[in-house]
C-alpha cells in the first residue's frame, strides 16, 4: 500500500441480488413457458394496482334493471343479480387474491427459511426438535385446519395469512435445510472458518445463498395454491365476506344462477385459471433452470428428442 | 535445524526454535451409525490420526507425506482447528490452539492460514473475486473499502492474477488460476504459517509446477512456516525442509527432507521411494503389495506391518515409538 496501485473501475453491479436478478431475466428471455407466465403475471400484477381507476363501473353500485345479463358492450362479462358490473369485480377481486397470497407466501417464507436453515445449519437436538414439529405440521390437513382457524378467530385478511401460510412453512423449512446440509460439507464453508468467519456470517454469506435457488422455485409454485386456498375458503363463506370482494365468494354467489346466468361464474373461474396459470408456467421453467434436480430430467428428455 | 531465527512477526515459544509443537495429536471418528448398530456390530472408530508428535522451526517447510487414507488431511485440518481433536496439544507461536477461546481463536485464524486441495469446491461460486480475497481483510483488519480494494489488488498480483479480474467470479477461471486465488485469500489476513492440503494434486502437471513455485517463492518472500501435505515425494523433496512420513494414521519416520529421501530408515519409507517414477531412468519399479490399512478399530502394534517386508511377531504386540537414530532423524520401527 506504499505506492499509488492501479485499481479497476469500481463495481458497476456488485449486488448478488442483482445478479440473481440478471438470472431469472436471462431465463425468462430465453424460455417460451416463462415468457408467457411472465406476460400473464405482469398483466395482472399492472391492473391489480391501477384497478380502481379502470374499472368501467362501481363495484357495489347496484343497477337492478339490466340484473343478470349477459355480455354488453357497457358490460363486458355481464352482470350479476343486483345488476353490478362482473368485470370491475372481477378486477377487484383480483387486488384481494394476489394481496391474500402475497402475504401467505411471505410469512411462510419468513418463518419457514430461518427456521430450517437454522436446523440444517446446528444439527443435533435443535435439528430433531424442529423438523419433527414441521413433521407434525405436514401431517395435519392444512386446508382443514385453515377452515378451523378461520372459523375460530373469524374471516379477516390476516387470519387468512396465517391460516394459508401455516402449512406451507414446513415446505420452506425442509427445502432450505436439505440445501443448507448439503452446502454444509463443502470445502468453501470449511475455508470461510479458515479464514475466521463466524458462524452466522458463514451462514448467511457463505451456505444460504447457495441454497435458495430451491426456495425461489418453490416460492412461485406456492403462489397457486395460496390463491385457490383463499378461493375455496372465501367459496365456503370462511374466507372473505363482503363487502371485500373475492372471487370464491363470487363463484359461490354463482351457483343459484348457473341456469340463468352462467357467466356469473365462467368470468370468475376463468380469471382464476389464468391467474394460477401464469405462476404454474413461471414456476416450471424456474425450477428447470434453477433446480439442478431437475437438470438431468430435462437433459434426458432433450436426448430422446434429439 | 529447530533453532533458525524466527521470522518477523512471531513470537518466539519457550520451546527453543519451534515454532509449531504437536504431542500426542489424536484424531478418532465414530463411524457406528446409530445405536442399533452399535448394539449389533459393537463401536466403529476410525483412528484418522493416532498419537502424532513433532516440532517445526519458524521458517520451516515441513512436508507431510503419506498415501490416501493415511490421516494427513485430517492431521492438519486438526493443527488449524478446522476439526476438533480427540486428544493431544498444539502450540502455534505461543499460542495453545486447541485450548484457545473466541478471542485468542480469531488471532489464530489470523495468523493460520489453510489453502485447499480442490480449488473448484474451496471458493463460494456466489463471490465475486474482490469479496472472496477482501473478506479477510474485512475479518482482521480496520480498512476503508477503498483501501481493501487496493489490498486485494496487490494481493491478486502477488500470486500472478491480473488486476482487472477484480470483480469475476470463480467459475470464470481455470483451475490454476483458482489456486491462484486461494493463495491470495489465504496471505490476506497476512499469516505467519500456512497449511496446504495438497494444493497442486487437483491441477493439470503443466499447472502443478507454477502453483509450486509460487508457494515456495512467496514461503521464502514472506518467512512463512509451512505444512504441506502431499502424497508426491517429488514435491515433498522440492519444497519442504522436514519430511514426516505417515501412515495408517501415524508417524512413521522424520528427519530433514535429504536425509529422509536418500536415507530411508522405515521399510515403508522404503517402498515408497522404491515405488516413485523418475523421469528418464529405466528400471522397474517395484510397487508395494497389498492394500493400505484402514484404521478401523486398529489393533495394537505397528499398522504398517501386514504389508512389511521384514515384520517378526513383535510388530504387532505393542505400538511402536519413534525413537532418534541420527540427530533429528526419528523412525518408528523397531527393526532398524
Amino acid at each position: 500500500m506504499s505506492e499509488a496501485v492501479a485499481v479497476p473501475a469500481p463495481p458497476q453491479l456488485p449486488s448478488s441480488y442483482v445478479a440473481a436478478w440478471r438470472t431469472i431475466r436471462g431465463i425468462i428471455a430465453n424460455d417460451r413457458k416463462a415468457q408467457i407466465g411472465a406476460a400473464i403475471l405482469a398483466g395482472s400484477i399492472i391492473v391489480a394496482i391501477i384497478g380502481p381507476y379502470i374499472a368501467p363501473h362501481d363495484v357495489e353500485e347496484p343497477n337492478v334493471a339490466i340484473r343478470l345479463t349477459g355480455p354488453t358492450l357497457s358490460n363486458i362479462m355481464g352482470t350479476d343479480h343486483l345488476g353490478r358490473d362482473l368485470f370491475s369485480r372481477i378486477i377487484s377481486g383480483l387486488t384481494v387474491s394476489l394481496l391474500v397470497a402475497t402475504g401467505a407466501v411471505l410469512i411462510a417464507v419468513v418463518i419457514g427459511v430461518p427456521l430450517g436453515a437454522f436446523a440444517g445449519y446446528q444439527g443435533g437436538w435443535v435439528d430433531t426438535i424442529i423438523m419433527r414439529i414441521m413433521d407434525a405440521i405436514i401431517a395435519m390437513p392444512g386446508r382443514l385446519l385453515a377452515i378451523a382457524l378461520v372459523a375460530a378467530v373469524g374471516p379477516s385478511v390476516g387470519a387468512l395469512w396465517v391460516a394459508i401460510s401455516f402449512s406451507s412453512v414446513p415446505r420452506y423449512a425442509r427445502l432450505i435445510r436439505g440445501g443448507v446440509l448439503a452446502q454444509r460439507e463443502r470445502e468453501y464453508v470449511e475455508a470461510a472458518r479458515a479464514i475466521g468467519e463466524s458462524s452466522g456470517s458463514t451462514l448467511l454469506r457463505y451456505v444460504l445463498p447457495n441454497a435458495m435457488a430451491p426456495v425461489v422455485v418453490q416460492i412461485t409454485l406456492n403462489f397457486p395454491s395460496a390463491i385457490t386456498a383463499e378461493a375455496s375458503l372465501s367459496f365456503l363463506g370462511l374466507g372473505l365476506v363482503p363487502p371485500t370482494i373475492s372471487w370464491g365468494q363470487m363463484l359461490s354467489g354463482a351457483q343459484d344462477y348457473l341456469e340463468v346466468a352462467p357467466w356469473l361464474a365462467i368470468f370468475p373461474g376463468l380469471a382464476l385459471t389464468l391467474l394460477i396459470m401464469g405462476f404454474v408456467l413461471l414456476g416450471d421453467a424456474l425450477r428447470d433452470h434453477l433446480d439442478p434436480r431437475y437438470h438431468g430430467r430435462r437433459r434426458a428428455r432433450k436426448r430422446a428428442a434429439a | 535445524m529447530q533453532t533458525a531465527g524466527a521470522a518477523p512477526g512471531t513470537t518466539p515459544s519457550a520451546d527453543g526454535g519451534a515454532f509449531l509443537r504437536v504431542r500426542g495429536l489424536t484424531k478418532h471418528f465414530d463411524i457406528t451409525g446409530g445405536l442399533l448398530p452399535r448394539l449389533l456390530y459393537g463401536r466403529k472408530v476410525v483412528h484418522a490420526v493416532e498419537d502424532v508428535s513433532f516440532d517445526l522451526a519458524a521458517g520451516e517447510t515441513l512436508g507431510l507425506v503419506g498415501e490416501s487414507g493415511s490421516g494427513k488431511s485430517t492431521a492438519a485440518r486438526v493443527i488449524a482447528r478446522l476439526i476438533p481433536a480427540t486428544a493431544g496439544e498444539v502450540h502455534i507461536g505461543g499460542h495453545d490452539v486447541l485450548r484457545a477461546g473466541p478471542a485468542e481463536m480469531k488471532a489464530i485464524r489470523k495468523d493460520v492460514q489453510f489453502v485447499f486441495q480442490d480449488p473448484f469446491s474451496s471458493l463460494n461460486p456466489r463471490m465475486r473475486i474482490e469479496r472472496l480475497i477482501g473478506r479477510s481483510l474485512t475479518i482482521h483488519f480496520d480498512m476503508s473499502p477503498m483501501e481493501r480494494r487496493e489490498r486485494v489488488v496487490e494481493l491478486m498480483e502477488q500470486v500472478g492474477l491480473r488486476a482487472d479480474h477484480i470483480y469475476r467470479y470463480p467459475h470464470e477461471f481455470s483451475g490454476g488460476q483458482r489456486q491462484r486465488i486461494a493463495i491470495a485469500r489465504a496471505l490476506a489476513s497476512e499469516p505467519t504459517m500456512i497449511l496446504a492440503d495438497e494444493p497442486a494434486s487437483s491441477l493439470d502437471v503443466s499447472i502443478q509446477a507454477q502453483v509450486l513455485e509460487l508457494l515456495d517463492g512467496l514461503r521464502q518472500r514472506l518467512g512463512l512456516t509451512m505444512i504441506f501435505i502431499t502424497h508426491d515425494l517429488n514435491v515433498a523433496e522440492f519444497v519442504s525442509d522436514q519430511v514426516a512420513v505417515m501412515y495408517g494414521g501415524r508417524l512413521m519416520e522424520q528427519g530433514p527432507t535429504e536425509e529422509v529421501l536418500q536415507r530411508p530408515l522405515h521399510p515403508y519409507s522404503q517402498s515408497l521411494l522404491e515405488a516413485r517414477p523418475h523421469f528418464g531412468v529405466r528400471e522397474r519399479l517395484r510397487p508395494l503389495e497389498g492394500e493400505p490399512a484402514i484404521p478401523i478399530n486398529p489393533p495394537v502394534g505397528c499398522p504398517f506391518a501386514h504389508r512389511c517386508p521384514i515384520r517378526i511377531q513383535a510388530c504387532t504386540e505393542a505400538n511402536v515409538e519413534l525413537v532418534e537414530k541420527s540427530p533429528g532423524h526419528k523412525v518408528a520401527c523397531i527393526r532398524v
